[in-house]
């Protein structure tokens, strides 16, 4: 009854916002395609706001959110194959070094606004992506004109993107940001504009609403696919940060659909199998803790050893994430190429720790190392807390530091290595599926630091992922190779520690099915996908 | 002279005159105890607690988030660390944390207050035009943006709170010092050519210092909230430190199921500030005749 009440409210409430904001939401693109009346609402409950823009050229954060389900791209990672698998495009073809891609695309998609999609719209949106330079507009480097590269519609339905160098620009149209497909009505839009709640996408979902902490989609009947009675028509993602709140809202039938919950609230959400179930999705997600190696103390090699070797990998799996992520085997998580299961991977053993802390030769006497992590993640605290009762069993002071991200990220690159921290953790996902998001941007040296944050300047590990980029497109067995090699050099000097791979576990009102997540689009559900019992 | 200058002095009641006033209210007398206890318990801590070692150095995540018990009267934390041992220990963290930004706000405000209503001109305008700017944020506010830029710890946490509090009392003393400065004993120190800044500490502060304390013993409760808060966000004290509003922070995630966790430092934090705030409604009355009910 309770539940009946509040998806009745909901309903209305919903049906009143869409009717209100029928004036401002999509209101720009002139689309004259609106959803019959279905008072069906999916809720979605998020611990942190779906959005920062929806502009889908620069939004580099949980936009995917919505934005997967407004627009598309040209290729989509399948998870199942491990390859991407055609989504606007039908086919490609390159050339034997990979630096020419041409795209068949098909031809009966429409925009919102109702145009057709055509080659130069795909490359007007690409363009735009790159003009603009924002969020993960750096997947394009390769095309970038300044780079020699180019992008063009050489038919009604086929774009040809020429390189500069060799790239996977199969795997580049596949990407969570900056490779979305727009309306040449939306092109000269400002972020602003979008944000207001207009779209310019050829997706299932248009969007109607957005406030910042919520967004209201709305079924697009013009979409390719078609609509049937079971999917859901409206959709409300919206903000609730407490983990109680959404627990309760998930007993109480209010919403059908949440994650991100404290690990005591999964326990009992779990339990209550006539309610809801949970899905655990695997993702590229990965824990990273890396240590200054430009500095003392962990510019030693040994110490740096003796620090893996102090970390409590399982127990943080195990009793503070109650089994909801798998302790990491190299850098790559596993599902994806690249990641292989020899590499070697510490485990929590304080004699080992001894043992590495002696030879190191550094003495602990008033030694204090500093660690930072970003304020929100309670989970990084707990586990740091563990880690720091280990060191102090070798006679090691961990100062734990919780911080805003911009002043972490300020700190960490501080012109002055001694001002900057002993450890850095925080978590990594790449905006493609493609393993060099880790190393060309984790290990690879840098002239200024942006995200190489073990300092790392190894000539042998940078020619190896140079190496390994080239061949990504003409040799992939050679270059998995070299990324396994890399992740072992990496292992085997401990420059930095991965802690855990994360899983994302959704707990689902027993009246829904369909929810997936693809690991390649961290956090977004294809709504499309979603359908009541 | 200076006898005269005693003699026209405002009479500042005894010290067991006012114990007796403090005492005659029930409620009053039951918040001193109990404040007394609290500052005994943050004294002895790290003697009466049972398990001294959950303080910094010590997991026992076997039997993390065990509800109270004989064994862990307030239970254990998602680490298996006694969160009784953490509360009491609690009490010396909140209490110094509050006591050193009171102190330190007493110290910044007082004397630019006295000074600002002793000198009039010029020297007020420009003290109190920057105490206005202060007094247009929010004290929690202005201490979160100070504490974003200084940096998290609970060192900061306290010098931002006592930057964004010295205004209150600021303000407070200079229409005392206005009022005190006309009043003849001040005239009469003049007269025999004491020194200005003589003038304004020996005569001037203490004789304008009586609302000063009132709201400073208020406030401490305020500030012990407002270090919770600035912890609670993650802007004050760090881990492992036992600070009640880090614990209801880092405990949030596991409410309601492991209720225990939050309930027990927010008990802690609603009696402190409950026993000052009535400690401060008794100071008033005792240093105010006006406000005495009875």
């Amino acid at each position: 009854m309770m539940k009946r009440f509040f998806s009745l409210a909901l309903a209305s409430a919903l049906a009143l916002s869409l009717t209100a904001c029928g004036g401002s939401g999509n209101g720009g693109t002139g689309n004259g395609t609106a959803a019959p009346a279905d008072t069906k609402v999916l809720y979605h409950t998020y611990n942190t706001a779906p959005y920062v823009t929806l502009d889908p050229s620069t939004e580099y954060s949980n936009g995917i959110m919505v934005l997967q389900n407004v627009y598309e791209t040209l290729t989509r990672y399948n998870p199942e194959t491990g390859d991407v698998d055609p989504m606007l495009a039908t086919s490609w073809t390159r050339n034997d070094d990979g630096t020419i891609w041409v795209f068949q695309l098909r031809d009966d998609v429409t925009f919102h606004d109702g145009t057709a999609m055509t080659a130069q719209q795909v490359v007007n949106s690409f363009r735009r992506s790159m003009d603009l330079g924002q969020g993960g507009a750096y997947i394009w480097d390769a095309v970038l004109e300044s780079n020699g590269g180019k992008v063009e519609a050489t038919g009604d339905y086929e774009v040809t993107i020429t390189c500069g160098y060799p790239c996977a620009i199969d795997l580049v149209t596949s990407a969570a940001y900056a490779a979305y497909i727009m309306s040449d009505s939306v092109i000269e839009q400002t972020t602003e504009w979008f944000n207001e709640g207009n779209d310019g996408g050829s997706g299932p979902y248009m969007i109607k609403q957005a406030t910042g902490d919520s967004v209201v989609l709305q079924a697009y009947e013009g979409y390719r696919g078609g609509w049937q009675d079971n999917q859901y028509r409206n959709v409300m993602i919206r903000e609730v940060a407490e983990s109680s709140a959404r627990r309760q809202m998930m007993e109480t039938g209010e919403c059908q659909l949440s994650s991100e919950f404290s690990v005591t609230d999964l326990d009992a959400l779990k339990a209550q199998t006539d309610k809801v179930y949970a899905y655990q999705a695997d993702t590229f997600n990965n824990i990273i803790m890396f240590l200054n190696t430009a500095t003392e103390p962990c510019s030693n090699a040994d110490f740096r050893r003796a620090m893996a070797y102090a970390f409590p990998y399982e127990e943080t799996v195990n009793e503070i994430l109650n089994g909801n992520a798998q302790q990491s085997v190299g850098m790559v998580p596993s599902g994806l190429w690249g990641h292989d299961d020899s590499v070697f991977q510490y485990s929590c053993d304080l004699d080992k720790a001894r043992e590495y802390l002696d030879k190191s030769g550094i003495s602990t006497d008033g030694l204090k190392l500093t660690v930072t992590y970003m304020t929100s993640y309670d989970e990084y605290a707990s586990a740091l807390q563990l880690y720091q009762v280990n060191l102090k069993q070798l006679g090691i002071d961990l100062e734990l530091r919780s911080m805003e991200w911009d002043q972490q990220w300020a700190q960490a690159q501080n012109t002055a290595p001694e001002d900057r921290q002993d450890m850095f953790v925080f978590i990594w996902w790449p905006d493609y599926a493609d393993p060099v998001s880790w190393f060309q941007s984790l290990l690879h040296s840098e002239d200024q630091i942006v995200y190489n944050l073990s300092y790392l300047n190894d000539p042998e590990l940078d020619a190896i992922i140079e190496q390994s980029v080239a061949q990504t497109v003409t040799d992939r067995a050679a270059a998995e190779a070299g990324y396994v090699q890399a992740q072992k050099i990496v292992a085997e000097n401990a420059y930095l520690l991965n802690l855990y791979d994360q899983m994302h576990t959704y707990i689902i009102s027993n009246s829904i099915q369909g929810v997936t997540e693809n690991p390649s689009y961290s956090n977004a559900i294809l709504y499309y996908n979603v359908t009541a019992k | 002279m200076n006898n005269f200058i005693q003699a026209m002095r405002p009479r500042i009641k005894s010290f067991q005159e006012s114990l007796y006033l403090l005492t005659r209210n029930k409620l009053s007398l039951i918040a001193l105890i109990i404040l007394i206890l609290l500052i005994l318990m943050a004294i002895l801590a790290p003697v009466i607690i049972p398990y001294p070692e959950d303080l910094v150095d010590a997991a026992h995540t076997a039997i993390k988030l065990q509800p109270p018990s004989a064994d862990h009267l307030m239970g254990t934390d998602e680490l298996g660390r006694d969160i009784f041992s953490r509360v009491i220990y609690g009490a010396r963290v909140s209490l110094t944390a509050a006591l050193a930004a009171v102190g330190l706000a007493l110290i910044i405000g007082i004397p630019l207050g006295a000074v600002a209503g002793s000198f009039g001109g010029w020297v007020d305008n420009v003290i109190m035009r920057i105490t206005d700017v202060f007094l247009s944020f929010p004290p929690l506010l202005l201490a979160i943006a100070m504490v974003a830029v200084l940096g998290s710890s609970l060192n900061n946490a306290i010098l931002a709170i006592s930057l964004s509090w010295w205004p209150w009392y600021t303000r407070l003393i200079r229409g005392q010092a206005i009022s005190v400065k006309e009043r003849k004993f001040v005239q009469a120190a003049e007269t025999i050519g004491s020194g200005r800044m003589k003038i304004i500490f020996k005569h001037i502060i203490p004789n304008c210092i009586s609302p000063v304390i009132v709201q400073a013993s208020m406030d401490i409760g305020g500030v012990i909230l407002t270090v919770a808060s600035l912890s609670f966000l993650g802007l004050g004290a760090q881990l492992p430190t036992p600070e009640w509003g880090l614990m209801i922070s880092m405990g949030r995630r596991f409410f309601p199921d492991s209720w225990w966790y939050c309930i027990f430092p927010g008990v802690a934090i609603f009696i402190t500030v409950l026993c000052f705030n009535l400690l401060g409604d008794a100071i008033r009355e005792i240093l105010d005749p006006k406000t005495r009910k009875n």
